[in-house]
């Protein structure tokens, strides 16, 4: 399940999406709008892509957690528009026979969608507003 | 012939536009784009050795491929997903 909408991100569908009777395992992250940043306040991020590419590129993540891992079935969600603080931006979910396959999937999964996905979240705060830009550090 | 470039986030911002049309003499290779654009678009000067380039919806893995005038072309700003 590869996907991007503009609408609520529903972990439970992609529970659903990673079910597998071989599965001991399912790990998920989610990645939600903080309310802060870099000593600000922010009030809200609007996340806009380039969809077609994004897709392509969430895909290509899919195909390789499947190379380097024995994974069953691969979610991966990304949410563009406009979200609040506490919502979730991006929902992956693994499923492996075996836990840390999972976990360490699901790792590898955000940290290359974070580099490679053309995805752009721009924060607003009170007085202003800032494209970000993703880097190594966090 | 021309190459029509899509934009996205900062660069859709500052070129005030979703995408832009760059003239050029025949086929040019993905490592020449940014310096192209920057001088019929010079607001993009700031932005052209932070700029990813995408072709056909994937990063263009060698920088002397040539772009056709059917290739679709984006240039990609620093992604910030997640």
């Amino acid at each position: 399940m590869i996907a991007i909408t503009d609408k609520p991100i529903v972990l439970d569908e992609l529970l659903k999406a990673v079910d597998d009777p071989g599965a001991g395992a399912i790990s998920t992250f989610s990645g939600t709008v903080r309310n802060h940043n870099l000593g600000r306040q922010v009030l809200y991020l609007e996340y806009e892509c380039y969809e077609p590419m994004a897709l392509k590129e969430m895909a290509r993540i899919e195909a390789e957690i499947k190379e380097k891992w024995p994974a069953l079935k691969v979610a991966i969600v990304h949410r563009v528009g406009r979200m609040e603080i506490g919502e979730a931006s991006v929902v992956i979910a693994v499923s492996t026979a075996h836990r840390h396959d999972s976990l360490d999937a699901v790792t590898y999964a955000i940290d290359t969608l974070k580099k490679t996905v053309p995805v752009w979240k721009k924060e607003y705060w009170a007085d202003g507003s800032m494209w970000l830009e993703n880097c190594c550090a966090h | 012939m021309s190459i029509s470039i899509l934009l996205f986030a900062r660069l859709r911002e500052v070129l005030g536009q979703n995408s832009i049309v760059l003239d050029v003499p025949g086929p040019i290779a993905v490592s020449d784009l940014p310096a192209l654009v920057a001088t019929q678009y010079p607001a993009f000067e700031p932005y052209k050795d932070f700029c990813r380039i995408a072709v056909n919806q994937a990063y263009a893995p060698d920088p002397a491929l040539l772009i056709q005038a059917t290739d679709e072309v984006a240039l990609i700003p620093p992604v910030s997903g997640g």
